[in-house]
């Protein structure tokens, strides 16, 4: 893993010219701020659908309408974050992939998503049973919970990359 | 940022169609006002710890600027919803009103992040250290 991790092509990836161009100009904090500003859009809509399966907040509305109306959102940010998010990254490649912070991160986005997929291909099924009840069961406010977690702890460690770095 | 935003969305169009303006209203605005309030509080321990850095900083400057107008126009949105129930639905006046608001709220609040971000950045790209 360490070998992988010091590997001479992630200063490869440094070396290419778009990640001089983007780490030598203000392309780096116009980048930055987008991928901030794309984070708060992911992170607001999924926190919605959270709250609603924690049984804390729109209990008016079905989960199901809720979650179809906020995720496109949710996936459009994401992908925007991503690509702001990989044009920083390659303007400092190697030591990203050394950064503790850097490394939680992509932990904890990974988790986020392994949870967002058992609730969508797992759960996403039986839901019509307590679409519109408001004290969701345990199996529900335990994903919720931990989407919370992870999304907050993923906005953490980004933040902390850069103190780091 | 995230309620206003959202809400913003709505009242274009663009976002959560199942949900009523006024309803949306009541129930995001409480969420906002606690936020800003820990924004406040947090961003001001920056600002204690080093004055001068905030102060002599110009894009400091434009973030309030877009700020304070931000907060007087979510303000004003919201004291106007209460005034009377489905206020900014009632006509299409006053929807169109709503609309003008969202687009202005939407495009200030994202400078209020922008700036808030450059100006670390503002230290190292324009300031010779």
């Amino acid at each position: 893993m360490m070998e992988l991790l010091n590997a001479p092509f992630w200063i490869d990836i440094e070396n290419w010219p778009i990640s001089w161009e983007i780490g030598g100009t203000a392309w780096f904090p116009f980048l930055e701020s987008i991928h901030v500003i794309a984070a708060a859009f992911v992170v607001g809509s999924i926190l919605m659908v959270d709250l609603r399966l924690l049984g804390l907040a729109a209990t008016n509305y079905a989960i199901t309408t809720l979650s179809k109306e906020l995720l496109p959102w949710s996936w459009g940010a994401f992908t925007v974050a991503t690509i702001t998010g990989v044009g920083m990254f390659i303007t400092r490649a190697a030591s990203h992939v050394v950064n503790p912070a850097f490394q939680w991160k992509i932990f904890l986005l990974l988790l986020a998503g392994v949870n967002m997929a058992y609730f969508h291909f797992r759960v996403y099924a039986q839901i019509q049973q307590w679409d519109t009840t408001v004290a969701t069961p345990t199996q529900l406010k335990v994903i919720g919970g931990l989407s919370l977690l992870t999304w907050s702890g993923v906005m953490l460690a980004g933040r902390w990359i850069g103190h780091i770095i | 940022m995230g309620s206003v935003v959202i809400l913003d969305l709505r009242i274009l169009s663009l976002a959560v169609p199942s949900q009523k303006i006024s309803e949306m209203t009541r129930r995001l605005m409480p969420w906002l006002w606690w936020a800003l309030a820990s924004n406040f509080v947090s961003g001001s321990f920056f600002l204690f710890a080093r004055p001068h850095r905030y102060f002599n900083n110009p894009i400091f400057g434009w973030k309030l600027s877009f700020l304070i107008p931000a907060i007087f126009l979510t303000l004003f949105f919201y004291l106007m919803s209460r005034r009377e129930h489905g206020y900014w639905e009632l006509n299409s006046k006053r929807l169109w009103a709503a609309r003008g608001i969202a687009v202005v709220s939407l495009g200030l609040w994202i400078m209020v992040a922008m700036a808030g971000r450059w100006i670390a950045y503002m230290e190292y790209i324009y300031f010779p250290a």
